[in-house]
């Protein structure tokens, strides 16, 4: 059954690669004829998105709903090409010393904010001294300096030197967006008031609950270098994006099929089988990341019994083939790292995973001395499978006699109750796919990722992958690392997934890289 | 209300037993005659024959998630097909016609009790009267769906404060209905009669008054009913009435939305159970008000 | 005329108490600080008690009641924590979608009962009128969020005719924005057809039996011009009252059918609301329905008594 999972897998990314290929190709004649006729492209691309972000501040939140309206508007001092390495983009160039411990940027000149004021180095000390005082970018840079050392140069004094800071700069989870300095000044605890960026696209409008307006920026300065994963040249082929918050699911299949969508972000998988009988569409199958339950350790879950015992009662393969429908969807896969990533690729701790055993499972709840506390799974209706995961989970859980409540609400409410020990015990999430295993937030205790991991294992462990010397170390010491993972059950990898979305044939060139791209993407 | 004495009051007073069973028995012949009134009755019966025999008539746990059965089609081993989780819709639209119809009954009775204490203490106390129908006049100033919606915010949702909520919603109405049905008999003379006599206060709404309130009592009663299955469906459906997992229609809908390309039978064989409970009580009333109330028009 | 008017307004000052009292203690009954709410989880206690402080919360309950009223007299709604705007704002924003579709819901079921009213009360008895009464019957039995669905599964995903959902507000041209609004503006008018048309009938059939009707048909007046002269004139008035009653409903069914199609109006404006537990929304937009609801019905009222003379009087009684 693994086998053919990751046959289909491969299968899966072949295709994709292919459609990467054919689609960059594309974009390439597209914007060789571009120069002549301009005028072929503009337009207005109609998103529908299945959840509002709470905020544009990508400093101050991981979630994907951030994460991949962002990128539209901001962009970082590194990025991502297609083979997950580091390249600059809002540097010009970078250069890190021997020790690690100071990191000089040399940043892109005549690079303009949406105000139109030039991006300079006062801009990224701002930015990047804001952004590195939460999640893991405060685990990992915590009280490094940023320097400015003249207008176009600036310099990272690093407080614990890592393999990792650079990838960490380069992430697209809690991005390390550059902001102007004075937004950033304006900002409180809640996060900054205006979404200001260098990006090809700009915040035109955001009307609560219905829409975002992107719109095209005209003085966007792209960088020489071709196209490659999350960098190199980047172009607005389109005038305007609208993203409209379609939380409704079927709403968004229909709306694609219909062309009222030229694009739709995540679809439910029972509309497959539609979307492949519709001849406008076209289907994007994407690896996603894991669907992950996560418990709360400052509540009753504490005891790693009861964790071992909801490890025990959940039956993993039941749970995906109920919320991810078909294998085409989901793998049963222990891993933490995808596949595809060799360097940190591991199967270690498979012993503890998918073990239904309900007898088991019983019997850590006694040992536990669980006395019928009531568990509560916060969970919302904007994502079917979370929803799903969350009921099946109950079920698995009351049959081994546990008392579980499920608290549902939207997505953006449960983002913000995660926040608090005492609202919640479970709620499942996904954890997309990251370049290093040190961007998962839900691992190290200073984090303070939503259900509180706090193991001095889990954490020496991250610290020697940090400090490891070269890749086959760090690989070495992350198999260690899942392992613990999988006996500490901080939290329960249920199974891998893919996801789909679909846009309409007549949108062109669009990609995929850790998340959806529009820059480089024409409509007909 | 423009009603008129149902009864002669002298014929109540002089042979009011022998009346009544005589009356009964023509009730009964005329129900027997009116046949979309039998139409629904026989379908209220089954329904809650349904609702109490539920784990007798189901054929699967409602609850009982099956992995290899998601969304089939309706067949001889499900008859309404499966839901996204694998779980035998028959059994959970039977379950589900228990939790509506326990709604439905709870805020008949919990609404026709009160309804009736305040619609009959306001008839014959003009103070009481002022306050409680100031009361009544804001309460019925909500549109129902709405005030039941703020009200399950506050409360959470839960098959009780569903209850609660619309219970809460429909007493002003059972109130009014009352009130104008008892202030008919109040100004009877056999009432001043007895209050001549010195009958007490509490005797003369209770014993006298109140029984010839009672047709029009259960007549707003089955709307009452028909209403708050309409609510409560649609609360659920909103995420704001019957928790999930258990089930309830509107929950079914509300989930079988999301498959509605794939698995029309989730939206169609719990809507047509909600349809026939509405329509069955509306048919219900209707005929009743015909037959207890020969001068309301509608 | 004018004292009618001002009866009728003074009769309104306890009806938006009780709607002010009802509302606020709802708000009141909810579990959960409002303070600790807009502060967030990482908010110390003293920051939460300071809020409280400067919210009034610590104040007793009928102070709170008063300040908050008097607020509310002031236009003052209260402000929304997540969309961080006035509650006044965000609902003048999501109206015009609500009542486009209520209003459009309303026009739709005028066309169809009026005219079935009047065909089923002139064939009084005949298998029309028999169909007529168990089609109304129907639509006042059918929940208004069923009937959406049904109506998407037969039209939107059958036979692919209409859109399943959305929205196209009124600038982006009038056929986008019919073409949307017709599933569930008919969805939403279906049992306001079902009541009018019911009244209609029943209020013809009354009209065509008084004398004057008869009088005008023995001395040989068209059946046609009896019917719309006549006859519909004088059967207006309870028409128009349905009507009237009935708007208030249309926009509360707006709620539920809005979730049903996506549509940016009122409804999702609560549902959200409730979901986010954003409660200075819930609290001012259902006060503003509510207060909305009784100046329809105040209205439909002074007109009733506009045509007809004889409620001014008994209401003076």
């Amino acid at each position: 059954m693994k086998g053919k999972f990751s046959i289909k897998l491969g299968f899966i990314l072949l295709i994709s690669i292919i459609l990467l290929i054919g689609c960059s190709s594309s974009t390439e004649t597209q914007s060789g004829q571009g120069a002549g006729d301009k005028g072929t492209h503009g337009g207005t691309l109609k998103l529908a998105w299945n959840s509002q972000p709470p905020t544009l501040d990508t400093h101050t939140t991981n979630t994907n709903v951030v994460r991949d309206i962002a990128r539209q508007i901001y962009e970082n001092l590194l990025t991502f090409d297609e083979n997950y390495e580091i390249i600059p983009m809002l540097a010009e160039s970078f250069e890190e010393s021997e020790d690690r411990k100071t990191i000089t940027f040399k940043l892109r000149q005549g690079v303009l904010f949406h105000n139109g004021k030039e991006m300079k180095a006062e801009d990224v000390v701002a930015s990047m001294t804001k952004w590195q005082q939460n999640g893991t970018a405060k685990a990992e840079l915590g009280n490094s300096k940023w320097e400015a050392v003249d207008e176009y140069t600036v310099v990272l004094h690093v407080e614990n030197p890592s393999l990792s800071v650079l990838y960490r700069l380069a992430d697209v989870t809690q991005t390390a967006s550059i902001m102007p300095k004075e937004v950033i000044d304006a900002a409180d605890a809640t996060g900054v008031k205006e979404f200001i960026g260098t990006g090809p696209f700009k915040l035109e409008e955001w009307k609560h609950d219905s829409y975002i307006k992107l719109t095209k920026f005209d003085d966007y300065k792209p960088v020489e270098a071709p196209t490659s994963g999350l960098g190199g040249k980047k172009e607005a082929l389109v005038d305007e994006i609208v993203i409209n918050f379609v939380p409704d699911i079927s709403t968004r299949v229909n709306g694609v099929i219909s062309g009222e969508y030229d694009y739709a972000f995540e679809l439910p998988f029972d509309s497959y089988e539609q979307l492949k009988n519709s001849p406008n569409v076209v289907i994007d199958v994407w690896p996603y990341g894991f669907e992950t339950l996560v418990f709360n350790k400052k509540g009753i879950f504490q005891d790693i019994k009861l964790r071992q015992a909801v490890n025990h009662a959940i039956n993993n393969e039941e749970l995906l083939s109920l919320a991810f429908t078909d294998k085409e969807f989901y793998g049963l896969e222990p891993a933490y790292m995808r596949p595809e990533q060799k360097n940190w690729y591991t199967k270690a701790g498979e012993e503890n995973y998918n073990v239904h055993d309900i007898d088991k499972a019983k019997q850590l709840l006694e040992e536990a001395e669980y006395k019928g506390e009531e568990v509560t799974i916060l969970t919302s209706s904007d994502y079917k499978y979370h929803y799903d995961a969350a009921v099946i989970a109950q079920q698995s859980l009351e049959a081994i006699g546990m008392k579980v409540k499920l608290d549902v609400t939207d997505w953006a409410t449960l983002l913000e109750r995660r926040q608090e020990p005492e609202s919640w015990d479970i709620f499942f999430t996904q954890f997309t796919t990251v370049a290093t295993p040190l961007a998962y937030p839900f691992l190290e205790s200073k984090v303070e990722y939503p259900g509180w991991t706090n193991s001095p294992e889990i954490d020496r462990l991250i610290g020697e992958i940090r400090n490891a010397s070269s890749q086959e170390e760090a690989t070495a010491k992350f198999e260690q690392l899942q392992a613990t993972i999988w006996t500490e059950l901080p939290v329960i990898n249920i199974g891998m997934t893919n996801f789909i979305s679909s846009f309409s044939n007549k949108v062109k060139g669009y990609s995929e890289f850790m998340g959806p791209i529009f820059w480089n993407t024409s409509i007909e | 209300m423009d009603a008129k004495p149902i009864y002669s009051s002298e014929k109540i007073v002089l042979n009011q037993h022998q009346y009544n069973k005589e009356q009964r028995f023509l009730l009964f012949k005329r129900i027997l005659s009116n046949r979309l009134m039998m139409f629904g009755s026989i379908i209220l019966i089954l329904l809650t024959m349904v609702a109490f025999l539920a784990p007798i008539i189901a054929t699967q746990d409602p609850l009982a998630i099956n992995a290899t059965a998601r969304l089939q089609a309706p067949s001889s081993e499900h008859y309404f097909g499966t839901d996204n989780l694998g779980r035998d819709l028959f059994s959970r639209v039977i379950y589900g016609t228990q939790a509506s119809m326990v709604v439905g009954i709870s805020v008949a009775l919990i609404s026709g009790f009160f309804g009736m204490v305040i619609g009959l203490y306001s008839a014959y106390n003009r103070y009481l009267d002022h306050m409680l129908m100031r009361i009544c006049d804001g309460l019925m100033a909500f549109p129902a769906i709405l005030l039941a919606i703020a009200i399950m915010a506050a409360l959470g949702p839960k098959t009780v404060n569903v209850i609660a909520a619309l219970s809460f919603v429909m007493i002003p109405t059972v109130a009014r209905v009352i009130r104008s049905a008892a202030l008919v008999v109040k100004e009877q003379t056999y009432i001043e009669a007895l209050k001549s006599q010195g009958a007490s206060g509490i005797r003369i709404i209770w014993v006298h008054i109140a029984p010839n309130t009672i047709s029009q009592l259960i007549i707003q009663l089955t709307y009452v009913f028909a209403i708050s299955i309409i609510i409560e469906a649609s609360l659920s459906f909103l995420g704001v009435g019957i928790p999930a997992p258990d089930p309830s229609w509107g929950n079914i809908i509300y989930e079988g939305k999301a498959v509605i390309y794939n698995a029309w039978w989730m939206t169609v064989f719990p809507g047509m159970f909600i349809i026939l409970a509405v329509l069955a009580l509306n048919l219900f009333g209707d005929g009743l008000r015909d037959l207890l109330d020969p001068h309301s028009k509608k | 005329m004018k004292a009618y008017i001002i009866q009728r307004l003074l009769s309104l000052i306890p009806v938006m108490f009780v709607v002010a009292v009802v509302v606020f203690f709802i708000i009141h009954l909810t579990p959960g600080d409002p303070a600790a709410v807009i502060l967030g989880p990482d908010a110390s206690v003293e920051e939460v008690n300071h809020l409280r402080e400067e919210m009034g919360l610590n104040l007793p309950i009928h102070e709170q009641f008063w300040n908050w009223i008097t607020k509310v007299v002031q236009g003052d709604l209260g402000w929304s924590i997540y969309m961080d705007k006035p509650v006044l704002q965000a609902f003048l924003e999501n109206l015009a979608p609500t009542l486009s579709l209520a209003l459009m819901a309303q026009i739709i079921a005028i066309l169809i009962s009026i005219p079935a009213g009047i065909i089923a009360a002139t064939k009084r008895g005949t298998l029309t009128d028999q169909t007529f009464m168990i089609v109304s019957l129907l639509g006042i039995s059918v929940p208004n969020f069923l009937l959406a669905l049904l109506l998407v599964l037969v039209f939107a995903i059958n036979f692919a005719l209409l859109p399943v959902a959305g929205f196209q507000p009124l600038s982006n041209g009038i056929l986008p924005h019919l073409q949307y609004l017709i599933l569930p503006a008919f969805a939403l008018g279906a049992i306001q057809a079902a009541l009018i048309a019911r009244v209609t009938r029943s209020s013809m059939l009354d009209v065509l039996h008084a004398n004057y009707i008869k009088t005008a048909r023995s001395k040989g007046v068209k059946k046609k011009v009896v019917i719309f002269k006549h006859a519909l004139k004088n059967a207006f008035i309870p028409i128009l009252t349905v009507i009237g009653q009935t708007f208030g409903q249309l926009i509360a069914g707006a709620v539920v059918i809005e979730t049903v199609f996506n549509i940016p109006g009122i409804g999702q404006l609560i549902i959200n609301a409730i979901m986010r537990r954003d409660f200075e929304v819930i609290q001012g937009t259902i006060l503003l329905i509510a207060f909305s609801y009784v100046i329809i019905n105040l209205i439909v009222d002074l007109l009733y008594g506009f045509f007809d003379p004889r409620v001014r009087l008994s209401a003076k009684n």
